[in-house]
């Protein structure tokens, strides 16, 4: 990733991934993500994108759907979280708790046995397109109904916008899936960002149109419901196809605007079950959130 | 086949190779396949996965079944018990888990963790409720000495026996023993319930415990503090 920054103090070049200036010390007023959707190469392949995919809704008798998608997604989308009920407890808890990133939590939690039969598990949750910052990013969904992606877990958190907006960017797909299975890039090598496939959350809509607008023709929302068509939930992960925001920096209770819970049941069995429901829409309460 | 699985999150992650697929609890479909965005996730969030080897899908399944089950049991026994939730909360969590304890291997899982940290002092048993919750809850303030002993033993392991003397070291180890039932067989030991004769055995099938640099010494010594050998 060879983007640059130029520091209002110094000014001088600075890699993007830097969060504050190594010559002076100035801290830069975007987080790296964003200022990376914000780099000239990225936001012109990423409008050449969109424009191609509006000429292709034009030419294809479309387009009043794909002003319409593209108003929602500007308008009404959110960032959703999809966690287990565990971990939405473990936040609700305690105010003063952090929402752990992905790195986190792996260095954290569990214990991945030794030996070679469980290595590969270690360079799949080493990987990063965001190297030695990878620490600060959370990943969640970009939503239409505040449901996130149901594979995630059974409580879906919206969070608040104004708490997420000028630290958040949106990519393409799931990362991991985009980049080792769309590029046919190797897990090792795919720290590279494709240009055209990321913005900044302002201009989520013109990348929400650039990937969605293309298949207005072969799965055309029903009944101007768009958020099964913004998240196409699949059967499995590798089916569940959506729009990936990365949201740098911290998250408590506090970011947190709504909770929906859609349970799991089998047999007789449902989690979360009535008691876990009953306890958490309790706390949810302390903080001014209904359930 | 080996897997990881987890309560928490329902889903065991079954590695063959280097091909990954996962199951979810209560499903009968075939493995999916699971792809690197799958992995991942399942690493971040199963914070309570415990390894199998060796093991056959329907081998897997019937510990995933349990397991998610077991996450059910404890959240419902924490929440029947905790004075501070209101009395319909409590009623509701014992119904839960009324329904919940008939899987002795979703109980044995539950214990895994039930039986690792001492219950807050305030913690007491509905006075409004009968049935098996009732029981179940009962048999745990029963083994709170035997909890207060075993936690008590582990805090008397020589710090030089942990790698450099690290707290981490020192939290990862005691945290794989909870999960992969050691601590729980050491508590049911100490309070006569389990014989001493399990323990040997019953270790040489903690897959990530023993991964773990030193675990034999540690857990020796750690044994021998409730009068335990391996």
């Amino acid at each position: 990733m060879d983007i640059k920054t130029q520091c209002k103090g110094c000014k001088e070049l600075i890699p993007v991934l830097e969060i504050e200036c190594p010559n002076c010390g100035k801290t830069f007023e975007s987080p790296p993500n964003v200022r990376i959707a914000q780099s000239a190469p990225l936001r012109d392949a990423l409008q050449a994108r969109y424009d191609a995919a509006v000429a292709q809704a034009r030419a294809d008798s479309l387009d009043s759907m794909r002003m319409e998608f593209e108003s929602k997604v500007q308008t009404e989308s959110r960032a959703v979280l999809s966690l287990g009920y565990v971990e939405l407890r473990y936040l609700v808890d305690n105010e003063r708790r952090v929402f752990a990133t992905f790195y986190e939590r792996v260095e954290a939690g569990l214990q991945i046995p030794s030996g070679g039969k469980w290595d590969v598990l270690r360079g799949i949750t080493e990987h990063s397109l965001y190297r030695h910052q990878k620490k600060h990013v959370r990943f969640a969904a970009l939503s239409l109904n505040d449901i996130g992606v149901h594979n995630y877990g059974e409580c879906h958190v919206t969070l608040k916008t104004s708490m997420i907006e000028d630290r958040t960017s949106t990519f393409e797909d799931n990362n991991v899936v985009f980049t080792v299975y769309t590029q046919e890039t190797l897990m090792k090598d795919a720290i590279n960002l494709p240009e055209g496939y990321i913005s900044d959350w302002r201009d989520r809509h013109l990348l929400a149109v650039a990937k969605l607008a293309p298949s207005l023709t072969i799965s055309p929302p029903k009944g101007g419901d768009f958020s099964g068509f913004l998240i196409d939930q699949g059967a499995t992960t590798a089916d569940d196809r959506f729009i990936e925001l990365h949201i740098w920096g911290p998250m408590t209770v506090k970011t947190i605007e709504k909770v929906a819970v859609i349970p799991k049941t089998v047999g007789r069995k449902m989690r979360p079950n009535r008691g876990e429901i009953s306890s958490l829409k309790d706390a949810l309460k302390k903080f001014g959130l209904e359930l | 086949m080996q897997a990881l699985i987890s309560g928490i999150t329902g889903t065991a992650l079954l590695v063959d190779g280097d091909r990954f697929s996962w199951l979810r609890a209560g499903e009968s479909a075939e493995p999916a396949i699971a792809n690197p965005a799958y992995v991942r996730q399942f690493v971040s969030r199963a914070m309570d996965a415990f390894a199998i080897e060796n093991a056959s899908v329907e081998s897997i399944r019937t510990h995933l079944d349990a397991a998610w089950v077991a996450s059910g049991i404890v959240s419902s026994v924490l929440i029947a018990l905790n004075p501070d939730e209101i009395a319909e909360t409590r009623r509701l969590a014992c119904e839960d888990l009324d329904d919940s304890l008939d899987d002795p291997l979703a109980v044995e899982f539950a214990e895994r963790q039930l039986l690792s940290t001492e219950l807050p002092k305030d913690y007491a048993l509905p006075t409004t409720h009968a049935g098996n919750s009732s029981v179940f809850c009962k048999r745990l303030f029963d083994l709170q000495p035997s909890i207060v002993a075993t936690i008590s033993a582990f805090n008397r392991i020589s710090s030089s026996n942990f790698k450099h003397n690290d707290i981490d070291f020192r939290d990862n180890f005691l945290a794989t023993a909870i999960r992969e039932g050691l601590m729980r067989l050491m508590v049911l030991c100490h309070s006569g319930e389990q014989r001493k004769g399990q323990v040997h055995f019953r270790v040489d099938q903690m897959q990530s415990l023993k991964a773990i640099s030193g675990y034999r010494r540690l857990t020796v010594e750690w044994l021998s503090g409730i009068g335990l050998d391996l």
